[in-house]
């Protein structure tokens, strides 16, 4: 039987866990689900959308009974392709599932549905005093789900780190509908940590239903500058001498040239015209400790030939400063219809390097390339202008996309910082990772999902999946 | 051929530990049959290679420290030594970030680091033996978890050697990765049942500017608990909060602590000076209570928390059995008043709390004249994992004598996924290798 056919007779099954109106499977129904916030696109052949982890499970027992492919959905907004439906099948909508659970103030904990968004799960905590740290771009409109499936990160990784340093635990829904705990709230648990390797694991391992974060203490002061330099190499220097110095920032954010003047055409920042780098530090902690170190950091930018520097305590000012980093992809249209962003990862002292190599290659290929860095953590984000009308551009991008990952790997970094493999770095993977080494991935994952039932086609080059599939 | 000639012939004769010394590799009273050394990774992929095709079992071993943790094991045919792998294979400094051999100690690693201003985050006790491969398989946290979080938030990427010798890696270098399955995650703390760690990648952090500790000293351990809750609690996090009661008290010297003290607070600070100052200054207005405050810094401070870090694993005398209880925080103050009020039918106890995280050591010393010690131990080992596990915790022995051990399962039990743990188990390891039997639910 055909995969269409195969759900088309699950549907009615469906309606009866989840209700009529939760189950779709028009055509036009489905054009929606065709996308994430990557330039791939994929058809299923289902979306449900489950209110409840019993209603996972069942979703999933029917699904797995047929050996039809599950693929878990957050918000959509993931930049690899992660929920979409390689392979068709049925999309399982986690968006109705957006219960704040509990927070414990006194354990500095959150439980809550994976349909919550980031940013609702940080102001919730910010009644306790207490806030969510990992902050990905998207934290307005992403869910905490996808974020545990990505392992996301955000601007203020550099001190507090990523999603998994975050996730206690979580309530899993395994592909033959069986529901788990892993993990806890407790700093030490017997037997392996299932719940460190489920993070990341793009929504082939499981499904969770429920998760358990660490909150942490607001900070009692922040200090947010803004230096403006005429070049990245001053800017990267600046950024190996805060480092150098101890400070940890929580926050150390870079525009390159191009992105500047993205920025400033399309939002009139007052950058100036030859600014070849804007740098933005943000420093956290007690009223002492933040003085000392911004005291530190401004010595270091100006020692480094910083043309300007800003500083700003209180929230408003410095969400001026933070205006032309958070807008900068939405300037981009004002440059071209399309771009793809790039998640390379490079050891922070060479990033200097492989901005140039970057620039070159964009150059050699003819396509503009317009970049902002989490610099603090190595982290670039070069985006490829294009237009996807003009006829072959996506081959051409692609191919671009695929050698910037070389570079990258080539400077001792890697394939995605936070954004995950999915299906638009699959091809990639032999960069970094030699048959064992995915071949031992793999085992782990039969070990979560035997039948290789959930989210199948991801991850691994195309031809080399864990399982056999339906 | 013999076992012995066969590797012998594979890795050279040094290699292999000389057969009068290998009684001193015993586990749980099994002698293995040969002890390896290799000196190369790849080296050590070979033996795992052949014990696998010779159908043995492997017993890693970096420092020989914990040996005692986890259930008796089934077989121990060969024991692996990682002391070989002991090189800084890249330290970059500008990155903060440092790839050495697992067989490194943890002593020798600080020791280099400090020459930079950098610090490993880790902590363990017995740091000149400890190795950082075993620190990671065995997850051997100590008290500056508060601050700095367990071991696997600072492991950017690790090196494995399979079942079957195949040298595999995971992650990277970078802190931000999420290229591939995390397989790290998967190797910290799992006692070497599913592979060797032959090497790892460290993220690390500047010596801070200043450390400074209180350490106070109080005519109850309800009080005590009660200031270190309230310090634990404050908008800044110190790197250590921890109580001391009962026979842990012997950690601290005597003239830091009034006689007739019932329990101690020790409170690790750590930062930029002006940050110091204040966050001494509110934790200790929080310590009126106590019967003497004194504070302490620089290689004093040092020497505390090494021989707190160190009880019950150091040359003293030597706890009959040592338990590690995790709790979610709002249940400890219950947990270790349930502790407290246990018979301990002619033994001796000392705790030790984490404050901070919602850890309690909690050690039992028996003399040999105590009679039926075993059978004393066993039942108070059963019946603390039953408060703890009543309270919504977990409770492992991770240490005490093969003989203790009889009928006692070490681990307790698991949240959940104790099918996954098995099937991923026999996907990496399909014909049980590794430590066979010394890990949860019988793997």
């Amino acid at each position: 039987m055909k995969l269409a056919d195969k759900v088309g007779s699950l549907l009615e099954g469906l309606q009866g866990i989840v209700g009529k109106e939760a189950v779709l499977f028009e055509p036009e129904d489905l054009m929606a689900f065709e996308y994430d916030g990557s330039i791939r696109r994929a058809l299923p052949d289902a979306v449900v959308f489950p209110a409840s982890a019993e209603e996972v499970s069942r979703v999933v027992a029917l699904a797995y009974r047929e050996r039809v492919p599950v693929v878990p959905r957050g918000a959509g907004t993931g930049l690899s392709g992660g929920s979409l439906a390689a392979q068709g099948g049925i999309v399982v909508a986690l968006t109705r599932m957006k219960k704040i659970l509990e927070i414990d103030a006194e354990d500095r904990t959150a439980l809550v549905e994976p349909g919550v968004f980031n940013l609702v799960l940080d102001n919730a905590a910010h009644a306790y005093g207490l806030r969510f740290a990992p902050d990905p771009a998207s934290q307005r409109s992403c869910t905490l789900g996808g974020n545990v499936a990505e392992n996301a990160g955000g601007p203020h990784c550099l001190a507090y780190g990523v999603t998994t340093n975050h996730t206690l635990g979580m309530e899993v829904v395994l592909e033959d509908g069986s529901v788990t705990w892993l993990g806890g709230a407790q700093a030490d648990i017997p037997g392996y940590d299932l719940r460190g390797v489920f993070v990341g694991s793009e929504g082939t391992f499981g499904i969770a239903t429920k998760l358990l974060f660490r909150l942490l203490p607001m900070p009692e002061a922040v200090n947010t500058l803004l230096a403006i330099y005429r070049d990245l190499d001053s800017a990267s220097e600046a950024v190996a001498a805060i480092i150098a110095r101890g400070v940890v920032p929580t926050t150390l954010e870079m525009l390159d040239r191009p992105m500047i003047q993205a920025v400033e055409s399309a939002r009139h920042l007052g950058y100036p015209k030859d600014a070849g780098a804007v740098l933005l530090v943000e420093l956290e902690g007690l009223r002492e400790e933040v003085a000392e170190t911004s005291r530190a950091v401004r010595e270091i930018l100006g020692g480094t030939g910083a043309q300007q520097v800003q500083a700003a305590q209180e929230a408003d000012e410095r969400a001026r400063l933070w205006r032309g980093r958070k807008e900068a992809l939405g300037a981009l249209g004002s440059l071209a219809p399309n771009y793809l962003l790039v998640d390379g990862t490079v050891p922070r002292s060479r990033l200097a390097r492989t901005v140039k190599r970057v620039q070159e290659a964009g150059k050699r290929h003819g396509m503009p390339i317009a970049s902002l860095f989490h610099a603090g953590d190595g982290n670039l984000h070069p985006c490829i202008l294009f237009d996807e009308r003009v006829p072959g551009t996506l081959e051409r991008v692609d191919k671009l996309g695929g050698e910037l990952l070389r570079i990258c790997v080539e400077e001792g970094g890697t394939l995605s910082g936070e954004h995950g493999i999915g299906i638009d770095k699959q091809a990639h993977m032999h960069l970094i990772f030699g048959d064992a080494d995915m071949e031992a991935m793999k085992r782990v994952q039969r070990g979560f999902a035997p039948k290789g039932v959930l989210n199948p086609g991801k991850v691994f080059p195309r031809g080399a999946e864990a399982a056999g599939g339906p | 051929m013999s076992l012995t000639e066969q590797l012998a012939e594979a890795l050279g004769p040094d290699a292999l530990v000389p057969q009068e010394q290998v009684d001193g590799y015993a586990v749980d009273g099994l002698v293995p049959e040969a002890v390896v050394s290799p000196g190369t990774v790849e080296e050590l992929g070979c033996t795992i290679g052949l014990a696998s095709r010779e159908g043995l079992s492997v017993t890693p071993w970096g420092g020989g420290t914990q040996m005692a943790l986890g259930n008796p094991p089934s077989r121990v045919d060969m024991v692996v030594r990682t002391a070989g792998l002991d090189r800084v294979v890249e330290h970059s400094v500008p990155d903060f970030t440092l790839s050495v051999g697992a067989g490194a100690t943890l002593a020798s690693v600080q020791d280099y680091l400090a020459k930079e201003g950098q610090q490993l985050f880790l902590d363990a006790p017995l740091p000149r033996k400890a190795t950082l491969g075993g620190i990671l398989a065995a997850n051997t946290a100590t008290p500056r978890r508060l601050l700095y979080r367990a071991s696997r938030d600072w492991v950017l990427g690790l090196k494995v050697v399979q079942a079957d010798g195949a040298i595999t890696a995971f992650g990277g270098q970078t802190m931000k990765n999420v290229s591939g399955f995390d397989l790290t995650k998967l190797y910290i703390g799992s006692l070497g049942t599913l592979g060797i760690i032959v090497g790892a990648t460290f993220r690390l952090l500047p010596v801070p500017r200043v450390e400074e500790m209180l350490v106070a000293s109080y005519g109850s351990l309800q009080a005590a608990f009660k200031a270190a809750r309230s310090v634990a609690s404050q908008s800044f996090t110190p790197q250590c909060v921890e109580v001391l009661t009962g026979a842990a008290l012997r950690a601290i010297p005597e003239d830091a602590r009034r006689t007739g003290a019932q329990a101690a607070l020790l409170v690790s600070l750590a930062g930029w000076p002006g940050a110091v100052t204040r966050m001494m200054d509110e934790s200790a207005r929080l310590l009126s209570d106590a019967l003497i405050v004194e504070r302490a810094s620089g290689g004093e401070s040092a020497a505390l928390w090494r021989s707190v870090t160190d009880l019950g694993w150091g040359d003293g005398v030597a706890p009959y059995i040592s338990m590690k209880a995790s709790l979610p925080l709002s249940r400890l103050g219950e947990t270790v008043v349930a502790l407290e009020s246990l018979p301990l039918d002619g033994l001796s106890r000392g705790m030790v709390i984490g404050a901070g995280y919602g850890g309690v050591r909690c050690l039992l010393w028996g003399e040999a004249e105590v009679p039926g010690r075993a059978e004393k131990a066993r039942k108070y080992a059963a019946s603390a994992r039953g408060e703890v596990s009543r309270l919504g915790g977990y409770l492992v022995v991770e240490r005490c004598s093969p003989e203790v051990k009889q009928g006692l399962d070490v681990w307790g039990g698991v949240p959940g996924g104790v099918e996954v743990m098995r099937r991923i188990k026999k996907e990496l390891d399909p014909k049980g290798v590794f430590n066979p039997g010394r890990f949860v639910e019988g793997i």
